[in-house]
């Protein structure tokens, strides 16, 4: 019969569930990118009215967390940008203030008039 | 109209199945886009075939592609189709910048918190169900341990439950399984219907629109090579796929990944077991003509020497095909299939059987054909050649080293007829290569069309043997020594003396048969009798290359066996290129991905079955539900392991390789045991048990009457009954004298351990009976 050694067999299932864990793990971070459901984010909706004629923007570096944003929902207004930044303000539910740093802007003439916004955001409270 | 067509109609099966057809025509209402995606594919390919053209002949007739275009749905104000979502963003520049934040985000508190956070709500999801169960445990466990309060003997008899259960299963789990069947292999049998199905959830699912845009995209590409759009392409795979992940509920995408998983770790277990046989093969090869392996008992000498041998056998036919097709290389218009028929036809009425007869053969039509070259009659030769033209395209081969003649009256031996015939009766020899001095058993089965016939040498993918499967097994042939005998033979005027020209030789235990110096020091070379100085085997293993050389190559392999390379005379092992200490067999391993984790779950479950079935025979002999369902679910699990075991595992052994001079100069390498291959009734480990059983036939006792030992200290009487010769010298003088010893001493020994004999079988009755068995 298939011969084993009881420590290898520890070591071997541990392993194995350590790598189930680690693709479901990779798996899992990117299901957030689409479904982010952090506490005291936005909830998503990717396809939004047009803002202006521009084609294509993107700003900033991408590393703080993120969140997408309905602008419908919270009405977007893009009161400034500073450089690639642009920085705007948005109110929650409870009506606290949420910084958003970064956002990235995408036309596309198939679209008609829809847009996909992407928020990075480092939540300020 | 036929009676079957007309006959179908009277089947209930082939109306289910139209009903089956038209409900799944009816999820065409649900899955109403892909006909619009379908049309569109359709169009992107027939304007892309259009763009290729154009492209190709250089028309410039402002032809633009489609399939870079993402299209509005119907009823959609967006390219996804209503209520679906992509995985991946609609722009490559989007997927860069969401495969950044992938990255930025992978190592980041909040995803690992929400990870975690997700594992949690499994584990309590788990332990949820879990409580839901603890009730239904605690009781399954009384009841388990009630099995074991009484002792039941209603020797094989079923209960109530397990009675109504085989009621159950007899009149409607095996029926309605039976109909699954039967219905499965209705739809199977009438493929129309399945095509009709397959068709329709690949228009469904997209997976037509996806090949046609693959095409599409082809044709377009090839054109314009217009890399920027690629992205493009695989977005609209997704989408497109998205259909039918989000249709298809998980359970199934689970079975079908692990059905697939299970395809793959097995393909790559198969190439494993193969990249094995290889190496075999390659070592083999180095080996020589013969062979001499020895090992240590329980090392597998005579299964790696019959392992060995079924590889030898297997590369021999492929090596015969090899020259085969050389041969036609070099004459490539000569109808050899011709002289192929013609020479099946000599083998049928049996004029051909041996390599000599093949040469006979083909120098009766060499002569004919000079004779009628002589004459000048080359219409007579071209027809005796099968009608070859041999004015045209010749009868000569320049290889760059030498002429080679298709056909020669002086060097017949080496022409390619000769060859031919000699290599092609090699090649479709019907039985077993092997010539051994115990049975060994091959497999390889014949596959012929009426034209070049193939053989089957796969060892691994083969069904389970069955041991008495006459018409696809080849069982090795019996070892005549009369055969190996230059000199004197056993039997005179041995019909089968002279018939052995080619194949392998395998012989276990060489040195019981053929000694050394020490065992043949009393043997005459003039003897009358034939014996192992005066029968000139090992000459003719030393010249039977030349008998067995057909196109330069020997089809010979001698492979023996023993425990030590002196157990064979020095002149034999001379013989041998190599002698193989096999030095150490490991345990079974596997390349089968998984294999450990199924075993540490057989192991787990199959221990705990072995001890409820151990407890449960000690106290009950009837049949109860739980005892029922408890062997069969161990009964598939045993099987399913032990299935897998067979197939894909293999043990190692350590080989270490010397020249027969024994020069203590060892080369190390390794040689591989399928269990698949060598366990498949090849041989038996018990090879000559027939000569052991017939012996112990004759006896009218067993193990069962030897007397035993009185007790932990054997007496002198007990010692003088084993009948060695250590304790006949010692104490035969003491035991066997008619007047024994009256010294004192002596006497107070034999009071001590000599009761009487009738005291000394009452004790043992006594014994015996203690045991609860029947001392006989």
């Amino acid at each position: 019969m298939y011969k084993r050694n009881k420590f290898v067999d520890f070591i071997y299932v541990i392993s194995l569930l350590f790598f189930v864990n680690l693709i479901a793990y990779f798996i899992s971070s990117y299901s957030y990118l689409n479904n982010p459901s952090i506490s005291k984010s936005v909830f998503v909706n990717r396809t939004l009215r047009t803002l202006d004629d521009s084609n294509y923007i993107y700003f900033g570096d991408l590393s703080n967390s993120y969140l997408f944003v309905d602008s419908v929902k919270y009405d977007l207004d893009f009161d400034s940008y500073v450089e690639n930044y642009f920085i705007y303000y948005l109110e929650d539910e409870d009506e606290e203030e949420i910084n958003v740093n970064f956002v990235v802007l995408d036309s596309n003439s198939i679209y008609n008039d829809y847009f996909n916004l992407y928020f990075y955001s480092q939540l300020t409270d | 109209m036929s009676d079957s067509k007309k006959s179908i109609f009277k089947n209930y099966r082939f109306y289910l199945s139209l009903l089956i057809t038209f409900g799944i025509f009816a999820l065409a209402i649900i899955f109403k886009d892909s006909f619009f995606r379908i049309w569109i594919a359709v169009k992107d390919f027939v304007i892309s075939i259009a763009y290729y053209f154009s492209q190709l002949f250089f028309i410039d007739n402002g032809l633009v592609v489609t399939v870079n275009d993402l299209v509005v749905f119907p009823g959609s104000t967006t390219i996804i189709p209503p209520s679906s979502e992509t995985i991946i963003p609609v722009t490559y520049d989007l997927f860069a910048i969401k495969m950044s934040m992938y990255w930025n985000s992978l190592i980041n508190n909040q995803t690992m918190a929400k990870f975690l956070v997700a594992v949690i709500n499994q584990v309590a999801i788990f332990f949820r169900w879990f409580l839901i169960f603890i009730p239904g445990f605690i009781a399954l466990y009384i009841w388990y341990k009630n099995i074991f309060t009484a002792n039941q003997k209603d020797y094989f008899l079923d209960s109530i439950q397990l009675s109504r259960w085989k009621k159950i299963k007899a009149n409607v789990i095996t029926p309605v399984f039976n109909w699954i069947v039967d219905f499965n292999s209705f739809v199977l049998g009438h493929k129309y219907f399945w095509i009709i199905w397959i068709c329709c959830f690949g228009l469904y699912f997209n997976l037509f629109s996806i090949v046609i845009d693959f095409f599409a995209y082809y044709f377009y590409f090839v054109v314009s090579f217009d890399f920027e759009n690629i992205y493009i392409q695989f977005y609209k795979l997704f989408l497109d796929l998205k259909v039918m992940f989000n249709t298809i509920p998980w359970p199934v995408w689970v079975v079908l990944i692990m059905i697939l998983f299970d395809k793959i770790r097995k393909n790559k277990a198969y190439d494993s077991l193969d990249h094995h046989e290889f190496m075999n093969r390659g070592f083999i090869n180095e080996c020589g003509q013969s062979t001499f392996v020895v090992g240590e008992p329980g090392t597998g000498k005579t299964t790696a020497l019959t392992d060995m041998a079924l590889s030898q056998e297997v590369m021999f036919r492929e090596k015969s095909l090899e020259l085969l097709i050389k041969a036609e290389s070099e004459f490539p218009n000569f109808p050899f299939i011709k002289l192929e028929k013609m020479l099946q036809s000599e083998y049928k009425n049996g004029s051909i059987f041996s390599l000599s007869s093949s040469a006979l053969f083909s120098r009766d039509l060499t002569n004919a054909f000079f004779d009628f070259y002589k004459k000048g009659e080359f219409e007579e030769c071209s027809r005796l050649l099968f009608d070859y033209d041999f004015n045209t395209y010749g009868l000569r081969f320049d290889d760059g080293s030498k002429i080679i003649d298709f056909i020669s009256k002086v060097d017949a031996e080496h022409s390619v007829l000769e060859m031919y015939c000699k290599l092609y009766f090699i090649y479709v020899l019907q039985s077993s290569m092997i010539v051994s001095n115990y049975a060994v058993r091959s497999d390889n089965s014949f596959q012929d069309m009426g034209n070049l016939p193939l053989w089957n040498y796969d060892f691994f993918r083969s069904p389970s043997a069955y041991s008495s499967d006459k018409e696809n097994s080849k069982v090795s042939h019996i070892l005549d020594w009369d055969c190996l005998r230059l000199g004197k033979k056993m039997l005179k005027d041995n019909s089968k003396a002279n018939a052995f020209e080619f194949g392998v030789i395998v012989i276990t235990e060489i040195g019981k048969e053929r000694g050394n110096q020490n065992d043949t020091r009393s043997l005459k070379k003039t003897a009358d009798e034939t014996n192992q100085l005066n029968d000139q085997v090992n000459n003719f293993l030393k010249l039977v290359r030349h008998s067995a050389t057909v196109d330069n190559f020997p089809f010979i392999k001698i492979f023996w066996d023993d425990q030590r390379p002196e157990s064979f005379g020095a002149d034999g092992r001379d013989l041998c290129e190599k002698l193989v200490h096999i030095k150490e067999k490991s345990s079974p391993k596997t390349k089968l991905w998984l294999f450990r984790l199924e075993s540490i779950i057989f192991d787990f479950l199959n221990g705990h079955f072995k001890s409820f079935y151990k407890r449960y025979r000690y106290w009950r002999s009837d049949n109860t539900l739980f005892s029922y369902f408890i062997q069969n679910f161990s009964s598939q699990i045993y099987k399913y392991y032990i299935r897998l075991f067979n197939i894909f595992c293999y043990s190692e052994q350590r080989i270490e390789s010397e020249s027969s001079k024994m020069n203590n100069d060892f080369d190390s390498s390794k040689y591989y045991l399928s269990y698949k291959k060598i366990y498949s009734y090849r041989f038996a480990t018990d090879a000559f048990s027939d000569y052991f059983y017939k012996k112990a036939a004759l006896s009218k006792v067993g193990i069962d009457s030897l007397p035993s030992f009185n007790c932990y200290r054997a007496s002198l009487n007990e010692l003088s009954s084993e009948h060695s010769y250590l304790f006949n010298s010692l104490l035969g003088p003491v035991l066997h004298s008619s007047k024994p010893s009256e010294s004192v001493a002596a006497r107070r020994v034999s009071r001590a351990t000599f009761p009487p004999r009738d005291e000394q079988d009452k004790d043992q009755q006594d014994r015996s009976q203690q045991h609860g068995y029947n001392s006989g």
